[in-house]
């Protein structure tokens, strides 16, 4: 027993010293590092995916060094937010992305120790403002308004459905906002709005579509990530179209997701990435619309239409009135209300 | 607009599929607590049969070797189990809990590495569309819903025949209540503790990697992480729901599906009743149905207890 | 003489731990080795973001004291035969009591305020396990069932709540607004987040083992542990018992959810109960450690060192997400291995009863 402990012990310093020498800063390559936290998994086609390819297509097109932590609500709470970022902060990262709302008290703490370092949150702008923190959030409310407009010309039922996980801000903007393209087309439609408690859970998703199927929805808008796969699958079980949201889930179902409405993020990301790589990031507080600009071109939530291959299943009446939708939206003519509490609440 | 008969033959249409994953994992579970174990390891073992059966699946063109391949994973999973509870004596509880983040764990690690960080999209899978029997679906209301299912949940009824019959009526099945009730009597009078019990935790492995295998193949056609959602728990609750007897874990199973088929269907039709009160019903009405219905269900007696072979008293 | 015997005890034990850490690693290391990472800047990855820094270190104990609250929960309700698994909802029901109570009525001081929301929060927790207790009680429901279905409320609740009535003034984030300066625990040490929730964890582990060990209580609860019909047949009461220790776990178990929401987070936010969510990892942390009350603070630390450590691997050495799983599942096997080797040579980690 005895010499066994003495190997063990001589194991253990052998590694000790084997750490503290590996632990030893790298040289700076000179790259920034710009670092990204995610609350669910990359590959859940919504809310972390889109951000995590915007940040891996920076990474290619600006040479940045770049790191990602996911799933911190999934093997954690949002307590733990605190210790990543000052972790990222140590490793010398120059811009740290939280992408969940329910970081703000943290990553604001850190941003208030660490005044050179550049973060961002998900979040609406705060006074007084934070030199280097930048809240961004996507407003999906406009091409909300475009799907409701398209769903409510394209059912033949009368009826629609859209549905989200919880009714918070950015959700009940498109949820509201569908409701109300739909009714400016028909005010009689019914739009039958659920949320059901999650996000990430294909079954649910896939039961609840279903269920407005039989309530005699015959097109279906989900806000979500995991919920909208499943609903998805719904969908094309019961022969109807689905509307994607989130992202770009057209790719997912061709057949089936005729049109999505995307929040942007991988976009919104990358030309986060773009603009730190470039030395120009300030403190702006984004609020991402259509109408938003950066060095001229468009980024954040859009309206993606039907692809060449669906064209031809959507009559030109229909195609006229989205296409009439988005002049005015983008003239200024058509103002779409920004709801953001739930009614009733 | 609704009318309740449709409403009601709708809603058990849809509870029977929520059933279906609920009732194989079920199945295999009750075995394995009839002998004396008891598996915690469900909910991971579900997720890697999930991945498992949708990477086979999709690979071979063939969702029959997906289902074996997820079986299988679930029986690995179900022998490192009952090894390490049983022949190792460690705490049945904790190689379980172990087990079950180990196999989500290895879920995950395998989805990822075959897909690279993507996601399934572009992985073809063939799926268990529902059969559909033109006579069966001529039957006015119940033809296009109760018997419009897939080939594996008219196999997992019969499946509950057969098990009840092996369960109560054969002689493996008295062996296995035995080592249930009392290892050490069962093993005077010459019953192999040891072999039953690999049996029956290999059993409720291959049965949860099944149920994993139905998620990803029969329910979705997708593999998603998490998208066992906590059903592996719900699986032994609905074990002990169904006092460990295969045709009252049906009926448990179908209890739970068609309540919570219900809530979603309420919930469209009627939007003002706060959402999350009809998503607890199925778990505060599945407690009332339990505590009301049942009579004090029997556990079996050597449950979680680790068996020594050498403590058993002779004679 | 006795104390050289303990100390060799203690070292022979420490040395066991020690060497199953080292082959739980080096199993992990064949899974980090074949998706193309080192395992050696993995460990040190690990190490580093469990220790690293005073930051760190602050971190790992902050994430010890619910696993410690949830584990010393597991382990008094494993330890009177009570199937208690319903600790991921007792958390909850704690979080949501301190958090609306607080939110609720006019501030108080804080030595009057925190006493008032531990209590509060640990009735609240005593509350949801006593609804298993008294259907186990009075119509034989398996506790098993009703604690694992009642899991699944308090998260709905806690969607309800923090969605609606009680939302933050902005009503923007799913999360309440922050409770009064008067209601948090305060910090242990300027400009780290570590709280006195560290120390009250420890006091109640040790009024645990008290309790327990000294008093004529406690040693029925242990007698109902570890024989149910010697007990009955001693004239224990053991169904009150059951229901008491069951009740007390809850009420344990509601602190990790104070100490969350009044020391560490300040608000109650959606989170949903998750794989390694508190109340499952803390049966892990009471089995690892023989349902010992002292021990619970080790294995809880030991669980907070493997769990910040090992998340921090996806920063420090690319490590994917996935071995957080593998890495936890297989350490705990691993230990609990090398306990049985241990009990095999003569020597015991608890001085009380080994696990069922």
């Amino acid at each position: 027993m005895q010499s066994v402990a003495i190997v063990v012990i001589i194991i253990i310093a052998a590694l000790a010293v084997g750490g503290w020498y590996m632990m030893q800063a790298p040289a700076p390559t000179g790259a920034k590092k710009m670092a990204l936290v995610m609350p669910g998994s990359i590959t859940d086609h919504g809310w972390d995916q889109e951000p995590y390819e915007g940040l891996m297509r920076a990474k290619a097109d600006f040479g940045l060094e770049v790191s990602y932590t996911e799933e911190v609500m999934v093997t954690g709470t949002p307590a733990d937010y605190d210790r990543i970022i000052r972790d990222y902060v140590s490793k010398g990262f120059g811009f740290v992305i939280c992408h969940d709302f329910l970081c703000k008290d943290s990553v604001t703490a850190v941003a208030k120790d660490n005044p050179s370092v550049w973060f961002a949150y998900d979040g609406a702008r705060f006074d007084p403002a934070i030199p280097n923190l930048i809240p961004y959030i996507p407003w999906g409310h406009e091409p909300s308004y475009m799907a409701g407009v398209f769903a409510a010309m394209m059912s033949k039922t009368g009826v629609v459905g859209t549905y989200d996980g919880l009714p918070i801000h950015i959700e009940v903007a498109c949820v509201e906002a569908f409701e109300m393209g739909a009714k400016s087309v028909n005010p009689n439609i019914q739009v039958l709005k659920n949320y059901i408690g999650v996000w990430h859970d294909p079954k649910k998703g896939h039961d609840l579509t279903v269920s407005m199927v039989d309530a005699g929805a015959d097109i279906v808008y989900g806000v979500g990530d995991g919920i909208n796969i499943g609903g998805i699958q719904g969908a094309k079980e019961k022969g109807i179209w689905f509307i994607g949201g989130t992202g770009d889930q057209r790719p997912v179902e061709p057949g089936t997701v005729i049109v999505s409405v995307t929040w942007g993020l991988n976009p919104i990301i990358y030309t986060l990435a773009k603009l730190y790589s470039e030395g120009r990031l300030s403190g702006t507080a984004y609020e991402f619309t259509m109408h938003t600009y950066i060095d001229g071109k468009q980024v954040g939530p859009e309206f993606l239409e039907w692809t060449d291959a669906n064209a031809g299943k959507v009559p030109q009446s229909v195609k006229d009135a989205v296409a009439k939708t988005r002049a005015d939206i983008m003239s200024g003519a058509l103002v779409v209300p920004l709801i953001t509490k739930a009614p009733g609440t | 607009m609704v009318d309740w008969a449709d409403f009601a033959i709708v809603v058990v249409g849809a509870g029977i599929g929520i059933a279906a994953p609920l009732l194989i994992a079920a199945l295999g579970e009750a075995f394995a607590e009839r002998s004396g174990m008891m598996n915690l390891s469900i909910e991971g073992t579900m997720s890697l049969g999930a991945a498992l059966a949708f990477m086979v699946g999709s690979l071979t063109s063939n969702p029959w070797l997906g289902l074996l391949a997820g079986m299988l994973g679930g029986l690995v999973i179900g022998l490192m189990n009952v090894y390490l509870a049983q022949s190792a004596h460690l705490n049945q509880v904790v190689t379980g809990m172990s087990l079950y983040i180990f196999a989500y764990g290895l879920s995950v690690y395998i989805f990822r590495a075959i897909t690279g960080h993507v996601s399934t999209f572009g992985l073809e899978v063939p799926r268990f569309a529902p059969i559909e029997i033109p006579a069966l679906l001529q039957i006015p209301v119940l033809g296009p819903t109760i018997l419009n299912q897939n080939v594996l949940i008219y196999i997992s009824i019969v499946l509950v025949i057969v098990l009840e019959v092996v369960m109560f009526k054969t002689t493996f099945g008295l062996k296995m209540r035995a080592v249930g009730e009392n290892p050490g009597a069962a093993d005077n009078v010459g019953i192999n503790v040891y072999t039953v019990r690999y049996l029956c935790m290999m059993w409720g492995g291959a049965m949860a990697g099944l149920a994993g295998g139905y998620i990803s193949l029969a329910e979705l056609g997708l593999f998603f992480e998490g998208m066992t959602a906590g059903r592996g728990w719900i699986a032994i609750a609905i074990v002990i729901f169904g006092a460990w007897s295969p045709v009252r874990i049906l009926a448990g199973a179908l209890i739970f599906g068609i309540i919570d088929s219900m809530a979603l269907h309420v919930m469209v039709v009627a939007p003002q009743i706060p959402f999350q009160l009809l998503l607890t019903l199925p778990y505060v009405l599945s407690i009332g149905i339990l505590v009301i219905a049942m009579k004090r269900a029997a556990l079996p007696a050597a449950l979680f207890k680790v068996y020594r072979r050498e403590e058993r008293q002779l004679g | 003489m006795a104390l050289a015997v303990r100390l060799n005890e203690y070292f022979r034990v420490t040395f066991s731990v020690a060497i199953s850490v080292l082959i739980g690693f080096g199993l992990s290391s064949i899974f980090i080795i074949a998706i193309g990472s080192n395992p050696l800047a993995a460990y040190v990855a690990l190490l580093d973001g469990a220790f690293g820094s005073a930051q760190s270190v602050s971190e790992t104990f902050i994430k010890a004291i619910p696993l410690i609250f949830t584990g010393l929960a597991a382990a008094i309700a494993f330890k009177s035969n009570v199937n208690n698994i319903g600790g991921e909802g007792q958390m909850y029901m704690g979080a949501i009591a301190t958090a609306v109570v607080a939110l609720s009525i006019p501030v108080l001081p804080s030595l009057a305020f925190l006493p008032l929301l531990l209590g509060i929060s640990f009735l609240a927790g005593a509350f949801w396990a006593g609804i298993p207790a008294f259907l186990k009680i009075r119509f034989g429901a398996d506790e098993i069932l009703t604690t694992l279905l009642m899991n699944w409320i308090p998260f709905y609740i806690v969607s309800y709540i923090v969605t609606g009535p009680f939302q933050e003034a902005d009503r923007i984030r799913p999360q309440t607004d922050f409770i009064p300066d008067a209601a948090r625990l305060p910090a242990f040490i300027a400009g780290y987040r570590i709280h006195w929730g560290l120390v009250l964890a420890i006091i109640v582990c040790v009024l645990a083992y008290v309790f327990l060990w000294k008093t004529s209580l406690g040693f029925e609860f242990r007698a109902t542990g570890a024989n149910l019909e010697a007990a009955r047949s001693m004239g224990i009461r053991v169904n009150r018992r059951m229901i008491e220790a069951m009740v007390l776990s809850g009420g344990i178990a509601a602190l990790a959810g104070f100490c969350e929401v009044a020391g560490t987070v300040g608000t109650l936010k959606l989170g949903s109960s998750n794989i390694l969510g508190y109340g499952y990892a803390g049966i892990l942390v009471a089995l690892i450690t023989n349902l010992h009350p002292i021990g619970v603070v080790l294995s809880g630390l030991f669980f907070g060192i493997l769990i910040v450590g090992s998340e921090s691997m996806q920063r420090g050495a690319d490590v994917p997400i996935a071995m957080v799983y593998i890495i936890e599942a297989i350490m705990v096997l691993t230990i609990i291995t090398s306990q049985l080797l241990l009990r095999k040579l003569g020597l015991t980690w608890s001085t009380g009863q080994t696990s069922q």
